[in-house]
């Protein structure tokens, strides 16, 4: 069994590394971080946007007397300015981010809600974005797994829509390898990007402690890390130098299998850091990295997962859709 | 580790075109679509902080302006905010760096107090924070300025 090899589907003449990356997976591992991603991003910050009242909305920056104008950000850029302000817009978005999200959870409507869920859920990022900063943006790795889970839900709509319809839906490996390395590369890519970018501002002084200090005495001088690092300078400068090293190289050591959960983790403790210290929590970041890093689907908890059944109906869509 | 119910079929063309899509557009779009991506090609931490300047601006009864209608604010994340949706007022200081010329700054705000009403005089104070010796960073200077509503 173990010099067996596994089924692919990417054409033979193909490249070996290509065809790796055509492997067919079981759907457990991946499954698993489309929960987390529908309950804990699309379903409870869809409901959070739908709780917000009129003038919660309206206190956000783009409202504010003094600012010059809103320009729109990301998948919202093509979209009027009037829609990008409307409340009215955002709940709809919100809604069908909720309605989408919860079909694709319970496998309706295949492979259409993972396709209108991650739309919408993008979307609706977008949109808060453009009215107030706010660290939205911590969303985007959220968003590109989406992508990648929608895809694959598309692309095998028919292999998915006929496990559903005889309920062998965990014994059937419709995940393809490929989602695991295309988002390695964009969550390497995404943290190299700012420490060369760091590197590329800052030269041999990226790593100075004193613009951390600076920065950590404005915005959060009264944190639980921030006394120690505005006090001693060597801690502020291993800190930052310790961040450049991490991002710069995340390419490279999320790449390299061995390295891989150590880079991780080391990525996640820093984001623990900054969210204990400043307050600004990249718990997205963290689960991915965390998910990508281990074999969380062979976690005896993970394993209670496949006692789900889903509806067989549930296919009906799939089955029919082009 | 079996394949059972799976159909085998080969990878369509379009999954391939987007598995490839995929590893090669993080690449390219993070640097270029700098507003979706704030923290991939403008991070914070990114560009040089020697000193910290904040400014606050009073009117004759004591009550705080708006520093972002006078143009005084300085943000730890200026560097950044290119890639806000909302369109802020353009600054007329720098968040770590004094004014080059302070006459200028003064009749600026002289200004924007006269068109909006605001009482005179006005008093700025602008306080400096910095390295105050090799380990940690504290106030180096504070500095205030009254402004008077000119040849009104």
């Amino acid at each position: 069994m173990a010099t067996a090899e596994l089924a692919t589907s990417a054409p033979a003449t193909a490249p070996a590394i290509w065809r790796r990356l055509f492997e067919h997976r079981a759907p457990l591992r991946y499954e698993i971080l489309l929960v987390y991603l529908l309950v804990f991003k699309v379903i409870k910050e869809s409901i959070l946007q739908l709780c917000q009242s009129r003038a919660e909305f309206d206190s956000q920056d783009a409202f504010k007397p003094f600012v010059l104008g809103v320009d729109p950000i990301g998948w919202a850029d093509c979209l009027p300015v009037s829609w990008v302000t409307s409340y009215g817009f955002h709940q709809f978005v919100a809604v069908t981010a909720l309605l989408s999200g919860a079909l694709w959870l319970f496998k309706r409507c295949l492979p259409w809600s993972a396709i209108v869920a991650t739309w919408s859920f993008g979307l609706s990022n977008c949109l808060r974005q453009s009215l107030d900063f706010d660290y939205i943006h911590q969303n985007l790795p959220p968003v590109a797994a989406m992508i990648l889970l929608a895809a694959t839900y598309t692309f095998h709509r028919r292999e998915i829509s006929r496990a559903l319809r005889e309920s062998r839906f965990w014994e059937t490996d419709f995940y393809r390898e490929w989602v695991i390395p295309v988002l390695l590369v964009y969550m390497g890519l995404l943290y190299s990007y700012s420490g060369i970018w760091k590197l590329a501002y800052g030269g041999w002084d990226a790593g100075n402690g004193l613009k951390l200090q600076l920065i950590f005495d404005a915005l959060n001088p009264n944190g639980l890390l921030s006394q120690p690092i505005l006090q001693y300078r060597p801690l502020a400068t291993l800190l930052m130098t310790g961040t450049v090293i991490l991002e710069a190289g995340a390419l490279p050591g999320l790449l390299i299998p061995w390295l891989r959960p150590w880079w991780a983790m080391s990525l996640v403790m820093m984001h623990l850091a900054i969210g204990i210290s400043m307050g600004i929590w990249f718990t997205p970041s963290m689960v991915i990295l965390t998910w990508l890093a281990f074999r969380v689907d062979r976690l005896p908890l993970a394993q209670l997962m496949r006692r789900i059944r889903f509806a067989p109906r549930a296919a009906l869509l799939a089955e029919n859709s082009p | 580790m079996g394949n059972a119910g799976s159909s085998c079929t080969l990878a369509t063309i379009a999954e391939q075109i987007f598995v490839a899509l995929g590893l090669l557009l993080p690449l390219v779009v993070p640097p270029i679509v700098v507003e979706a991506f704030p923290m991939t090609a403008s991070p914070m931490f990114s560009v040089a902080v020697p000193l910290r300047m904040k400014y606050t601006l009073t009117d004759k009864a004591g009550r705080k302006l708006d520093n972002d209608v006078y143009g005084l604010r300085t943000s730890p994340l200026w560097n950044m905010e290119s890639s806000f949706g909302p369109k802020f007022p353009k600054n007329v200081v720098a968040t770590s760096e004094p004014p080059a010329d302070m006459n200028a700054l003064l009749q600026h705000i002289r200004e924007v107090g006269r068109s909006t009403h605001a009482e005179f005089p006005l008093v700025l104070e602008c306080i400096t924070k910095g390295p105050i010796d090799d380990r940690t960073v504290g106030v180096i200077s504070t500095r205030k300025w009254t402004i008077d509503d000119g040849d009104r």
